[in-house]
């Protein structure tokens, strides 16, 4: 078999102000005609500055050592034209974001044509390459392609604007095609249909893929060989199979043990019922006048249980959780807290609701003040409340630090010296503070790795042990829900498709919705995907 | 980044790293040289600037009068140092005053939102339309300006931009998880405003208040040069080169080149700490990502 990417002792290290940095050490593989070889790793890992240096697309602060030969021709000593006839040509790249990675102002069609001519020895018109782009568009399978390339990127969803990059990228017939990420901003469903796709790509052209992920369900669906990296260093390699029955490294067996399994839960769990703590009643919400972005969504969370929310984006979701919170309001339904509602209750009564409910948001970047100690930050629900003297509340902050595991330690410390893991808990630690009655966690693990989400998850379902809240747990992770809720709510466009017990939504679920996002959700176990995919493809 | 740092260290960092930046440096250089010569200078170096000396009358630099004297007698070094007193109260007066509106005005409008945000603003497009230096020669011309009266004036025409800066930062800021979690328990918004907006732009607005202390001084300038600034004996340095720029063809280059590089210096050294502080600021907002 003849390689068409050989990378041998590939080494990046970047200047900044705080000095060299070691972002890619001592790596070296190699990538086959025909295979699909996935490159797995946490956040800083170093996967992306790889994908990068292959095309020789990292700035001006990194340097760049060993080798990197493409179809036997080292791209690292190519300098200016010889370069740019590689990009694109032999080896092109599809982006994470598929919006900033088109031209809001030109058309879909004009795009891909221009990425022909750039590499057609003899340029014409754009429209001289109208039917190529056709038949790239219906190669990419992109319905109506006539009037697609007529239209601007933003008339197109997220998956079909990865689609066009998709054609943008085999359009010169690369021999290496690198995926940076490439359904991590799509929706599972959307997803599954592109990596089908890049697979019928594989299969019909021969082309060698490299994908760059953190996650693991999508490398068992579609990768031949995985190389496993951690802080710039190559940790493992092996067969996709392999890897997955058999890692042979402890690091390895950490990342697959972290990823939460869908149905990997037996039991059903019972929770008596104690009263509500939240309910909804036929809750619409419209934004703007325009479309329903809620429509009449009844929901009902008792106390001490926890119910996931899970749906696609756009679904809903977080709005339904700002209803809780208060923080839209409802055209029409009823929201209640503690059989209460809120928005009809005296400013006094309404006031006494909120101390009840804790919430806790996804951004670890934004969900603290960087300006305030996290001390401070714990203690801002008291003080908003007027709860509690000066030592009494540093004994609470201190213990509550003590709860989610970092320790009382880091109170006087700052946002910014803790990772993001950190700050999810010293945001839990918040949203406890009060120990309310109810919490409202809006995707808290979703920015971020695996192993820390682990983590995460595991210290909110001890401390729901102990404290015992109702808790509203939305995401768009049908495994994390699986692992963490009593029961499931099925939400798709603005309304609840399904709703039960756990086991019965997500092991059998009624609605046609639930059984294509349950099947469209990557398992990492490559044998269990196959079957998914057929019963998927099969079924559609 | 070291594990303990205390809310001083982090705090000093700021200063430390605008120490540390060559160009907001020198600019503080600059302005400290400038502050002594025009406070302290006079103690040191007495001059008459009230009566006129017509025995002196535009005399070039030479002993006794190491800059010359002016077309009514008055030693130029001297008079320099009085007109730098002038000119820098009134630039710091109106650079505060300015960014004090401003960013009130913008805070409110941005919390705010809705119908308040958009006729707060629209006031804000439409004094943008009309040129500051025209309403402040109106204005000059209705009352003789004293010192306090030409901080206060410039002060209340400059406040536009910084309303629009305050504005923009207040929107991003409103819409962090923090302001959301506050909020959803019952917060207040004077609390989400003082304790956590205000700190969060403080950055901004710091550096604002440089450009805008810059901006006053040259408008001084200007308003003095067109005739129409501080009542005489009082001068400043746009008045100077205003009175100077007469005996141009009389090759009297004492009365013009010294107000003119004092002009330059000290806007100059503004702009520099700006510059400075908004790079320290950063780099604490990149570490906090």
């Amino acid at each position: 078999m003849n390689d068409v990417l050989r990378v041998r002792d590939l080494g990046v290290r970047f200047d900044t102000e705080a000095g060299e940095v070691t972002a890619l050490d001592g790596l070296s593989f190699s990538l086959g005609e025909r295979e699909i070889l996935a490159v797995v790793g946490e956040s800083g890992s170093g996967k992306s500055t790889m994908a990068m240096s292959v095309l020789r697309l990292l700035g001006g602060a990194a340097t760049v050592s060993g080798s990197v030969e493409l179809e036997g021709e080292d791209v690292l000593a190519l300098r200016g034209e010889e370069l740019r006839r590689v990009r694109g040509k032999r080896a092109a790249m599809i982006f994470q974001e598929p919006m900033t990675a088109l031209n809001p102002l030109q058309r879909i069609g004009a795009q891909i044509a221009e990425a022909l001519r750039n590499h057609d020895p003899e340029p014409e018109r754009l429209t001289q390459y109208r039917d190529r782009v056709r038949e790239l568009l219906e190669r990419v399978e992109i319905d109506d392609p006539d009037r697609r390339m007529r239209q601007y990127p933003h008339q197109l969803s997220g998956g079909q604007r990865q689609r066009v990059l998709i054609a943008m990228a085999i359009g010169c017939e690369p021999r290496l095609l690198i995926a940076d990420e490439p359904t991590t901003a799509l929706d599972v469903t959307v997803q599954a249909g592109i990596l089908d796709l890049l697979r019928r790509i594989r299969d019909e052209s021969g082309t060698a893929i490299l994908l760059i992920t953190h996650n693991m369900g999508v490398v068992a669906d579609i990768a031949d060989r995985i190389l496993v990296l951690r802080a710039g260093k190559l940790v493992e390699q092996a067969n996709s199979a392999q890897l997955f029955a058999a890692p042979e490294q402890e690091y390895t067996r950490e990342l697959l043990e972290a990823v939460p399994l869908l149905g990997g839960r037996a039991e059903p769990s019972t929770v008596d019922d104690n009263g509500p703590a939240l309910e909804l009643e036929r809750v619409t919400v419209r934004y703007g006048g325009g479309v329903k972005a809620v429509d009449e969504v009844s929901l009902r969370v008792g106390r001490g249980e926890l119910l996931g929310l899970v749906g696609e984006s756009g679904s809903g979701k977080s709005t339904i959780g700002g209803c809780a919170l208060g923080l839209v309001r409802p055209e029409s339904g009823a929201v209640r807290l503690f059989g209460t509602d809120p928005n009809r209750a005296k400013r006094r009564e309404a006031l006494e609701l909120r101390r009840r409910i804790g919430v806790v948001f996804q951004d670890p970047g934004s969900s603290l003040d960087p300006r305030m100690t996290i001390g401070q930050c714990i203690a801002e629900p008291l003080l908003v409340h007027r709860e509690g003297t000066k030592s009494g509340r540093a004994k609470r902050i201190a213990e509550l630090l003590d709860a989610v595991e970092l320790g009382a330690g880091v109170a006087d410390r700052f946002p910014h010296e803790l990772s993001g893991g950190q700050r999810q808990r010293v945001s839990l630690a918040r949203a406890l503070v009060l120990g309310p009655d109810l919490l409202i966690a809006d995707e808290p693990t979703s920015a971020l790795d695996v192993s820390v989400q682990a983590t995460v998850l595991a210290l909110l379902a001890r401390l729901h042990q102990e404290l015992f809240f109702g808790c509203l747990f939305i995401s768009h992770d049908l495994a994390v829900v699986d692992n963490v809720c009593d029961r499931v709510a099925v939400l798709n466009r603005g309304r609840v498709v399904e709703q039960g017990e756990r086991t019965e939504v997500l092991g059998h679920p009624s609605e046609d919705y639930t059984r294509r996002l349950v099947l469209a959700s990557p398992v990492p176990d490559p044998v269990a995907q196959a079957e998914r995919r057929r019963a998927r493809t099969g079924e559609a | 980044m070291t594990t303990t740092e205390t809310p001083e260290r982090a705090r000093s960092g700021v200063l430390r790293r605008l120490i540390r930046h060559r160009l907001a440096l020198t600019g503080l250089v600059i302005l400290v040289l400038m502050l002594l010569f025009s406070f302290l200078g006079p103690l040191i170096y007495g001059t008459d600037q009230v009566h006129t000396d017509l025995g002196a009358v535009r005399l070039p630099p030479g002993p006794g009068h190491p800059l010359g004297t002016d077309e009514l007698g008055h030693d130029v070094l001297g008079r320099l140092m009085v007109a730098g007193r002038v000119s820098l109260i009134i630039g710091v007066i109106a650079g505060l005053i300015g960014t004090a509106i401003g960013a009130v005005w913008g805070a409110v409008a941005g919390y705010s939102g809705g119908w308040l945000d958009l006729v707060l603003m629209r006031i804000v497009d439409t004094g943008v339309a009309i040129p500051a230096l025209f309403l402040l020669l109106v204005a000059a011309t209705l009352v003789t300006p004293s010192v306090g009266i030409l901080a206060v004036l410039i002060g209340v025409v400059s406040w536009l931009v910084p309303a629009r800066l305050m504005r923009a930062e207040t929107v991003t800021i409103a819409e962090r998880e923090y302001i959301k979690a506050l909020r959803a328990i019952g917060g207040s918004r004077t609390r989400a405003v003082f304790r956590h907006i205000i700190p969060n732009a403080i950055g901004t607005v710091m550096v604002n208040v440089t450009f805008q202390i810059a901006d006053a001084i040259l408008l001084v300038a200007y308003v003095s040069f067109l005739g129409l600034g501080v009542a005489p004996p009082q001068t400043d340095w746009g008045a100077m080169l205003s009175k100077g720029i007469t005996y141009t063809y009389d090759g009297a280059w004492w009365l013009i080149v010294p107000p003119g590089i004092a002009i330059i210096l000290v806007v100059a050294a503004f702009n520099f700490i700006g510059d400075g502080l908004r790079d320290a600021f950063e780099v604490r907002k990149r570490a906090a990502q």
